[in-house]
């Protein structure tokens, strides 16, 4: 802990609660909280995700990230709090807001009943587009996901990383302009993962906003632009990624921040 | 190893207690009917040597063998058997199988049935207690006997698991497997007939059982009783034989276990090009909704369960009417059928589970949602209830009947549809997960749900009340006038309140559909 506590700790001065952010901000989070019970899940996290910005959240398990990322796509009704997509109120505006997001949550199920190629079309024309549209825009999709071999299969019967891709397939088919992805990369094989990167950056160079949430620092550090490091509900640092990591590796950084490393001392009967 | 399954499984019984006080005053409400249960079984056992010896014996050795059938029959159909302590769960703790097995079922043993199930076996041998001889015989005999039980019970459910792996034909099963059983009252009513002549064969029956897994256990302490030692040892012997090859039948379902952990096996799905039925409805939100909910209504056994009793019904109803001469219940069927499906959906986003999610985050409106849901069940509600109707009608010769049969029906199915739209869009309850037995019984909410459907189908039943009355008027009258206007009037009333269900269950849906998807995570996860 040599490093002395950089002012990244508080990213924010108080803020108007009331003062509806510049439209240019992709994502703007004010003050949001979440409670279960006596747990206190999301502790009041204030954040800005600039438009065309590769943003990364991380955070040790049950820091709050799906809890946050849930408040921000309007699956999970905050405590307190407000959350802005471009300029548009998620839980007042819910129809506009989410018309312009793309949502991969994690862990939760897909009408897995449906084929790949089935279940694709299926969110395109859950989100209003024309057949024509969802039919080109689907085999795209598929392709770029390698799935088009698979593409009438059920997606019951997929593997969880060709799950994980049709699932990024649906949340992007309507065109988004900003992405939120929990954990979009677990279970996916290398070439399909590096494959989905260079998607994403594609997206980010012309002009869309991509969130990921992530437990692998290394990932983060090479793919985002932007970091927000949160743990036990609190935001610790955000801001570029040169200078939330401060000279040293993502990784090293974040183990500063958020501690909990064992000193050492190891189990000493684990030798061959 | 045993002591420390044991004392796993009963950690997890206590500590899903403290989870969930529905839960432990469930399983007070079991226990306490357990008990009572077992405290008739010993009291009826310690009145039985009034009886005589042979009666004795075969009245026991066929509740003996009724209680081990039911261990086999109804973890596969009904319950499923209790896989907190999955076999497979212990696979890559490098237990032997033959140890893990012991263990498990003495962790079985530790569980309500299975204790209940051991303590009614021996209070069984209450009944022998006027000969020592066969009381003393009794009490090894019918512990075996409950071993026996938990043990197949695991093995046989083990096994067809094993066949039954693929997800195909598992649903296939589940469906199939519960046709005999809605049957059971057809069968039934034959049999009863000649109830009195099989009376007469139970203690011929009784002794060819006791030679059988399912009667040996109680069976020889009664060829004791009567002085057949010789088969008594022969039946003693084969208990431990039965339990022995229960045992290796459970060890060979946890060896399969065990290297199915290693890779589940690819299913091989056929694979449909095209996008099927999401090609013929409308290129809109409501027509991909409408479309998903028909192909999951052909694919997901647990829509199709609900509606398995249909035809069954069918049929039942055409033998009462064969038996009698007069087709008189077989005109109930139209309704029945419009009921039944209108009340069918009410539990559709339930079924989604948190596949929901993708409704939400599409920022689907509730009109949508609504209209979706509810215009796949019409496309082929509607022609099957009018099918069904003008069916039984024709089966029954009485074609003047049929305009208030299908105002009755139709009317059911409208209405039915639109409580369906309101209750659906914010009361969810725990239904089993997609791809589950469609009979197994989800954890925790079993008396919610109750109240629930329960509630749903008295008001969609009072809201059919002015046709169905109608309906009555014009049977008693005989007057054809009335027919007429009941269809117009089951028609209207049905299409209007369809028409408000949808409206307001779609207002419903918008306010809170953050809160319905939390809903759905906590019920089905």
């Amino acid at each position: 802990m040599s490093n002395p506590e950089s002012s990244l700790s508080a990213p924010f001065p108080p803020q108007q609660p009331d003062a509806v952010p510049d439209p240019d901000t992709a994502l703007a989070i004010r003050g949001l909280a979440k409670r279960f019970g006596e747990k206190i899940a999301v502790n009041g996290i204030s954040l800005d995700v600039p438009a065309g910005s590769f943003y990364g959240l991380v955070g040790p398990n049950g820091a709050g990230k799906t809890t946050a990322m849930s408040m921000a796509t309007g699956l999970l009704r905050p405590d307190h709090g407000q959350v802005w997509i471009h300029g548009t109120d998620v839980w007042s505006e819910p129809l506009i807001a989410k018309r312009r997001m793309g949502v991969l949550a994690d862990g939760v199920r897909l009408f897995d009943r449906l084929t790949g190629e089935q279940l694709v079309t299926y969110s395109g024309l859950l989100r209003g587009l024309d057949r024509d549209t969802v039919a080109e825009r689907t085999a795209d999709l598929l392709r770029v996901m390698d799935l088009t071999g698979d593409a009438g299969k059920l997606v019951v019967d997929y593997s969880a990383g060709m799950t994980k891709k049709v699932a990024l397939a649906s949340a992007m088919i309507h065109a988004p302009k900003v992405l939120v992805l929990d954990e979009p990369f677990e279970a996916v094989d290398p070439v399909s993962a590096a494959n989905i990167r260079d998607i994403l950056a594609q997206f980010v160079q012309s002009g869309g906003t991509v969130i990921v949430s992530s437990h692998v620092m290394d990932l983060v550090q090479r793919m985002c632009d932007h970091v927000a490091i949160i743990a036990q509900g609190n935001l610790l640092a955000a801001g570029t990624v040169d200078e939330v990591r401060d000279g040293q590796s993502l990784e090293d950084r974040f183990v500063d921040l958020v501690g909990g490393r064992s000193t050492g001392e190891g189990l000493s009967w684990l030798r061959t | 190893m045993v002591a420390h399954l044991i004392r796993m499984k009963l950690a997890i019984t206590v500590n899903g207690w403290k989870k969930s006080t529905g839960q432990l005053v469930l399983a007070i409400l079991l226990m306490a009917y357990l008990a009572f249960v077992l405290v008739m079984l010993g009291v009826g056992a310690s009145f039985m040597p009034e009886l005589e010896t042979d009666a004795r014996g075969a009245i026991l050795t066929l509740v003996g063998a009724v209680a081990v059938l039911g261990w086999i029959i109804i973890p596969v159909f009904f319950t499923g058997v209790d896989l907190t302590l999955d076999p497979a769960n212990f696979a890559t703790f490098g237990v032997p199988s033959r140890q893990l097995v012991l263990g498990l079922a003495m962790a079985g043993l530790a569980t309500i049935p299975g204790a209940a199930t051991l303590i009614g076996f021996l209070l069984s041998t209450l009944a022998w207690r006027d000969q020592a001889g066969a009381m003393l015989l009794a009490v090894p005999t019918t512990i075996l006997g409950a071993v026996f039980c938990i043990c197949m019970s695991y093995a046989v459910t083990g096994l067809l698991a094993g066949i039954t792996g693929q997800r195909r034909i598992r649903e296939i099963m589940s469906i199939v497997a519960f046709i005999p059983l809605m049957l059971a009252g057809v069968i039934l009513t034959g049999i009863v007939e000649s109830v009195e002549a099989a009376l007469e064969q139970l203690p011929g029956l009784a002794a060819i059982i006791a030679w059988t897994p399912l009667g040996s256990f109680t069976g020889a302490p009664w060829a004791l009783a009567e002085g057949r030692l010789l088969e008594a040892a022969a039946q003693a012997v084969l208990c431990l034989v039965w339990v022995a090859g229960a045992l290796w039948l459970w060890q060979l379902a946890v060896n399969r276990s065990y290297a199915q952990v290693r890779g589940s096996g690819p299913a091989s799905s056929k694979t449909k090009a095209g996008v099927g039925l999401l090609g013929v409805f409308p290129g809109t939100p409501a027509g991909a909704i409408a479309a998903r909910s028909l192909i999951y209504w052909l694919k997901d056994p647990r829509y199709s369960a609900s509606l398995v009793v249909l035809p069954l019904l069918l049929v039942l109803f055409w033998f009462l009417g064969y038996q009698s001469g007069e087709y008189v219940m077989i005109l109930l069927m139209g309704p029945i059928t419009g009921f039944m499906l209108g009340y069918s959906i009410s539990a559709d986003i339930s079924y989604d589970g948190s596949a929901f999610a993708q409704h939400v985050t599409a920022g689907v409106s509730g009109r949508d949602d609504r209209v979706g849901r509810i215009g796949s069940l019409l496309a082929w509600g509607i022609p099957v209830t009018l099918l069904f109707t003008v069916a039984t009608v024709w089966m029954a010769g009485q074609w003047w009947l049929l305009p208030g049969l299908i105002g009755l029906g139709i009317g059911a199915l409208l209405t039915g549809a639109g409580v369906s739209a309101l209750v659906s869009a914010r009361f969810i309850y725990p239904v089993p997960p997609p791809g589950a037995s469609p009979f197994a019984t989800p954890e925790g909410g079993g008396m919610r749900m109750m109240l629930i459907s329960l509630g749903a189908m008295v008001v969609v039943g009072a809201l059919c009340l002015p046709s169905l009355i109608l309906y009555v008027v014009a049977l008693a009258t005989g007057t054809l006038l009335l027919m007429w206007i009941t269809l117009v009037v089951g028609l209207g009333l049905g299409v209007f309140l369809l028409w408000l269900g949808i409206r307001l269950g779609a207002k419903w849906f918008d306010r809170s559909q953050a809160d319905t998807y939390q809903s759905v995570l906590a019920a089905t996860g």
